[in-house]
């Protein structure tokens, strides 16, 4: 079994022990083998190096749309920590452990803050909501004028500015979103309950004993 | 037991146990609710919407939706959603009923709807679970998400065509993408 190990780490850079990588999320060692098996998938599909390039990462999450979009940036670079432009096995897992159902919420609260000050200035502001939203409705082909949009966000900001400053800071996005739950929505995975009925190739490439787990 | 499931006696009043998609509904808080906000009654009328926030419609990205990792269809296949200028009611209505026409039990929890077509308990070919909202934008403008829960692509495909026609909204989410200069 330890010749197992070696191999996989001379194949794959990134690759991290899953016990430890176990130890610091709500994964199971089990989970994070079926996670593996995942990232091989992904991190393949173009180049063959063992990380996930953005190309990658898009083609998996969007299948045939390749376009730049800005969402799907943010999220790549939330998903890569340590800024190197590519995402290790290690910065894959830990990135999805947010998204576990069993995750907590504030966790999953200071994702979404990052995800939505765009330019990391600490703040959400409302020009950046407004890109979003612009954003958000080229890719739906909704068609609203610029004063709807102008009343949407003049309603948003009522309710989540609180001191009324023109943005949002994290104590006012917590108390936002302890308000409206539901803005969490997308910070949640239900498949990755079962992510080992999903990827159970790992069962026969287990290093681990089964039983302690 | 299929016997006793075909049995009149046992139809009466009675609703399959729709698989609830938990996930979603964890984040309903219902003690958040107006008072204007209607306790579950499938004989009810429908209740208000949600009147819309920014983060509300942000979240509705495809791009936000990570679900494509373990998904091997487009994610226009599961999830829609579109303008109408039908009252919040009206759409609710319609939706209720091209849902039942076309065979599906249809629950109204939360501020949501939920329609299910199953055949003897099974899931199989021709089986579909979705979830419609419908949040207001504005008095005369509403946006419907609706999302499959599970189930056959194909019967997925058939309601949303017959929704976009009786609805009369355009249809192909997601196909003219445009890239946002950052």
């Amino acid at each position: 079994m330890g010749c197992f190990h070696s191999k996989v780490t001379r194949q794959h850079p990134g690759y991290e022990d899953p016990v430890t990588l176990a130890s610091q999320t709500a994964f199971s060692v089990s989970e994070v083998e079926a996670l593996f098996e995942l990232f091989k998938s992904i991190s393949s599909s173009v180049v063959d190096d063992g990380l996930i390039s953005k190309e990658e990462f898009q083609l998996a999450l969007f299948k045939n749309r390749k376009k730049e979009n800005i969402f799907a940036n943010r999220i790549f670079d939330l998903f890569d920590a340590k800024k190197k432009g590519i995402i290790d096995f290690g910065d894959f897992v830990r990135a999805l452990n947010v998204f576990h159902p069993n995750a907590s919420q504030e966790d999953k609260i200071d994702f979404t803050f990052k995800l939505y000050d765009m330019d990391g200035t600490g703040f959400i502001e409302r020009h950046e909501v407004k890109q979003m939203l612009i954003a958000l409705l080229c890719e739906s082909e909704m068609k609203l004028a610029d004063e709807t949009i102008e009343a949407i966000l003049d309603k948003t900001f009522l309710e989540a500015d609180i001191n009324q400053d023109g943005k949002i800071d994290i104590s006012e996005w917590q108390n936002f979103v302890s308000r409206n739950p539901s803005l969490l929505k997308i910070m949640t995975l239900p498949y990755l309950r079962d992510i080992t009925t999903t990827f159970p190739s790992f069962v026969f490439n287990s290093e681990v004993d089964e039983v302690a787990t | 037991m299929a016997g006793i499931k075909n049995d009149e006696w046992f139809k009466q009043d009675y609703s399959p146990a729709v698989p609830d998609d938990d996930e979603e509904d964890t984040y309903f808080d219902d003690e958040a609710f107006s008072m204007s906000e209607m306790a579950y009654d499938g004989n009810k009328s429908p209740e208000s919407p949600t009147l819309i926030n920014a983060f509300q419609l942000i979240g509705m990205s495809s791009y936000l939706d990570l679900s494509g990792f373990f998904e091997k269809e487009d994610v226009s296949e599961r999830k829609i959603r579109f303008t109408s200028n039908h009252s919040a009611k009206d759409l609710v209505a319609r939706i209720q009923d091209i849902a039942t026409e076309m065979g599906f039990r249809v629950q109204m929890k939360n501020r949501r709807l939920k329609a299910t077509r199953e055949h003897r308990g099974q899931k199989c070919v021709g089986n579909l679970s979705i979830a419609a909202e419908v949040f207001e934008i504005s008095p005369s403008l509403y946006v419907v998400e609706l999302r499959k829960s599970y189930g056959d692509s194909t019967v997925y495909r058939q309601l949303c065509t017959k929704l976009s026609k009786d609805l009369g909204v355009p249809m192909g989410q997601g196909q003219g993408l445009i890239s946002i200069e950052a």
